[in-house]
């Protein structure tokens, strides 16, 4: 029988299990992993025991051969099961997240209690915006959720204006319905708040100088009323 | 004396397009309307794109003015 040395053995053996390529799923490859880390700490105190580097005979490594081949087949074992498993555990996985998501999408077709009392959401829509005399600024289109809106409004100066809701379509090309005066200022004022009753969820707001000195309109809010 | 009812395209009823409508805080001019009714009440007596710019202190009325005259909406 030849030579052959402990180092041989091992590298063998490593040469054969250090390939999880071939493995896609990801929970077994963490598997194969941790069983390789195993694996590398079986050989190495299998190389601790042994003289190693030396040339030995073969019938000298015979007992361990037979010990890391027992080891193996446990290793192999293992890994047989852990493939198993994974596929397993993988479906029974994917079979909760689909319960979950059923349970979500049934959710979603229900009605919720939520809280809205409370939950007005205010927003300052426009701010330092200078408009010219005897024109119009047409604001972008908003998305609303209460039944009512309350507008404040703040100019730099004090002009004659008009300010006009337009109610929107929910469509892309936002279709107007149709307008509201909510304010109209026939003498020069600096301010002024509004409640207005929303008719459709989108709308945009149309200010109107109707004076003859620009003017820039500091601040209008926008406060949903949710409740 | 001018009627710019008979020169302006009504885009809504009563409102002519304005590419200098409104100014957001970074100097950029923001398109809208502007109201026949107002030109023709302030500016009407006019006959000239430079008379109708000097007669009044309006930014965006003095650049619309100069529009329409590069138009050939106004002489």
């Amino acid at each position: 029988m030849a030579d052959i040395t402990n180092i041989d053995i091992i590298n063998a053996i490593r040469g054969l299990y250090q390939n999880p390529n071939r493995v896609v799923d990801y929970q077994a490859i963490e598997e194969l992993k941790a069983i390789l880390n195993k694996l590398n700490t079986v050989l190495s105190a299998n190389v601790q025991n042994w003289p190693t580097l030396m040339a030995v005979k073969a019938e000298d490594t015979d007992a361990a051969l037979v010990q890391i081949k027992m080891e193996l087949q446990e290793i192999e074992n293992k890994l047989a099961s852990v493939l198993n498993v994974s596929d397993t555990d993988a479906q029974a996985q994917l079979a909760l997240v689909k319960g979950e998501l059923q349970d979500i999408k049934t959710r979603l077709n229900q009605t919720f209690d939520v809280q809205l009392t409370g939950s007005n959401d205010s927003k300052d829509l426009i701010n330092g915006v200078t408009v010219t005399a005897g024109s119009s600024y047409v604001s972008n289109n908003y998305n609303f959720y209460g039944s009512r809106i309350g507008i404040g409004i703040r100019l730099a100066s004090a002009v004659k204006f008009r300010l006009d809701v337009y109610s929107k379509a929910n469509d892309a090309a936002n279709t107007a319905f149709g307008s509201s005066r909510v304010i109209d200022k026939t003498t020069a004022a600096d301010r002024d708040f509004v409640s207005y009753q929303l008719m459709t969820r989108k709308v945009n707001f149309v200010f109107t100088n109707t004076d003859a000195s620009d003017v820039t309109i500091n601040l209008l809010t926008v406060t949903d009323f949710m409740s | 004396m001018i009627n710019f009812y008979e020169i302006l395209d009504e885009v809504e009823s009563g409102q002519a397009e304005n590419p200098y409508a409104a100014k957001d805080s970074e100097e950029n001019w923001i398109p809208g309307w502007i109201s026949i009714d107002f030109l023709n009440e302030n500016f009407g007596q006019y006959s000239t794109a430079q008379e109708m710019i000097d007669a009044t202190e309006s930014e965006g009325l003095k650049l619309y003015f100069a529009w329409l005259r590069d138009q050939g909406i106004l002489t």
